[in-house]
């Protein structure tokens, strides 16, 4: 077993590789693909560089990390929601609507969208404390039940332009 | 060497496993929480996503679709004491994962019991007919009855319908009976009004035909009465025209009787005159 284990070569590397990325398909995780990627990585480079096998190893294992966490720090950002179905109720937050009813400090008031969100074009809505009038154009920044909490667009542009993004 | 190969062995084995339980693949529709040591850490979205393997742990999976909640039917009393069996079925959407699995043991077990109690306290404050006819009304005083309390657990009630409001068994057929009798009431008051109708219409009828009759005696009468004063013309005293008149009658009525079939034994007064001066008295002068 020893022996074998110091007999690794180049095209071993290889075929672990290949092996790694053919269990990747049968797997449910998403994490065979690294270690399969940076044992080809490896197999080349040993082809190219005399390495012992204890750095070979450690190589692939850094490699592997090091793969597995690019993929989550640069292409993972990159995917989008394609729909929005499922994502449930909370897809609501960031739709713009208007004030149909005033909301007071001691009752809540009425907006309204252009289409209907989350089952109802029409919600029940509370503000932070901020005054708005009816016809204001509102952003829903929150969902408490069957309440949406907005503010109005005037005031949130202000201050997403005062905190940098 | 040996145990440095044994070492290198482990380490592979623990990075292995290190990134295949670190590694989450949340699917669409679904949010997963997870706990850092028991504590609750973060929500994972749908995708693919990195967890610490040896601190986090997926405790919960929620499902972020609607989720349909059959509201078991029940009995309630409508405020004009009329018992009634109501069932629903409430549509509800989770909107904080975290809320739904940490405020509530059990949130369907939590709203399906809400939502029976309200629509008892909301059927129980109206009449059996606005119950009956009102759905809308009943649904929207419970999606606003529910909606507070449900949202300390991250949970948005999307709608409730009411399935059935059936009255039970015996005021259903008291009501058929009602509905039965009320139809009798009007057939019965219509064929009275037909009744009163046709017989208001018949007496019209005499009316106006009596009417007619009397205005056909005076137009008779006075046709007498032009006659009468156009044979005086002609006669030119006084009592002749009615000595005419009179006996021409007299002579109508004889004959009258000599065609009847009874007994022909007719008495004729031989002097018309006198006799017709006895009928109308001594006021002829002849």
């Amino acid at each position: 077993m020893m022996e074998t284990l110091w007999m690794i070569e180049p095209w071993h590397w290889l075929v672990l590789g290949f092996l790694l990325l053919i269990v990747e398909m049968f797997v449910p995780t998403f994490a065979s693909l690294w270690f399969g990627a940076a044992a080809i990585i490896v197999a080349a480079l040993t082809w190219l560089l005399p390495i012992s096998i204890s750095v070979q190893i450690i190589i692939w294992l850094l490699l592997s990390a090091i793969f597995l966490l690019a993929w989550f720090k640069f292409i993972k950002p990159l995917s989008v929601d394609r729909t929005k179905a499922g994502l449930g109720g909370s897809v609501i937050v960031g739709e713009t609507g208007m004030i149909i009813v005033q909301p007071q400090a001691d009752r809540a008031g009425m907006v309204r969208f252009s289409v209907p969100i989350v089952g109802a074009a029409e919600w029940m809505c509370r503000t932070r404390g901020e005054q708005v009038a009816v016809g204001d154009r509102v952003v829903v920044t929150d969902i408490i039940g069957n309440e949406l909490i907005v503010s109005s667009m005037n005031s949130r542009t202000a201050v997403s332009q005062n905190t940098p993004v | 060497m040996e145990s440095f190969s044994v070492v290198m062995v482990v380490l592979v084995a623990l990075v292995v496993f290190t990134v295949f339980k670190g590694v989450r693949i949340v699917p669409q529709g679904y949010k997963w929480v997870v706990q850092r040591l028991g504590k609750y850490s973060q929500t994972l979205e749908p995708g693919l996503n990195l967890i610490i393997p040896y601190v986090d742990d997926v405790s919960y999976k929620v499902t972020t679709k609607d989720i349909v909640l059959d509201i078991p039917s029940q009995e309630v009393i409508t405020r004009d004491n009329v018992v009634i069996i109501a069932n629903a079925v409430a549509y509800i959407n989770i909107i904080r994962p975290d809320k739904a699995v940490y405020g509530i043991e059990d949130y369907e077990y939590g709203i399906r019991n809400l939502v029976q109690t309200s629509l008892r306290s909301i059927i129980g404050e109206m009449d059996l007919d606005s119950a009956l006819s009102s759905r809308d009304e009943i649904k929207m005083k419970l999606k606003h009855a529910i909606s507070e309390d449900i949202a300390d657990w991250g949970i948005t009630l999307k709608t409730v319908e009411i399935q059935d409001i059936n009255p039970s068994q015996t005021m259903q057929a008291s009501m058929e009976e009602q509905a039965a009798a009320e139809r009798l009431r009007r057939a019965t008051v219509t064929r009275a009004d037909g009744q009163k109708q046709a017989a208001i219409l018949e007496a019209d009828g005499r009316l106006e035909a009596s009417r007619r009759d009397a205005e056909a005696q005076v137009v008779l009468a006075k046709g007498s009465e032009e006659s009468i004063r156009l044979i005086t013309a002609a006669m030119g005293t006084e009592e002749m025209p009615i000595v005419y008149l009179l006996g021409e009658q007299y002579i109508k009525a004889i004959r009258q009787l000599a065609e009847s079939d009874n007994s022909k034994m007719v008495v004729l007064p031989a002097d018309i005159l006198s006799t017709v001066k006895g009928m109308v008295g001594d006021k002829l002068k002849v």
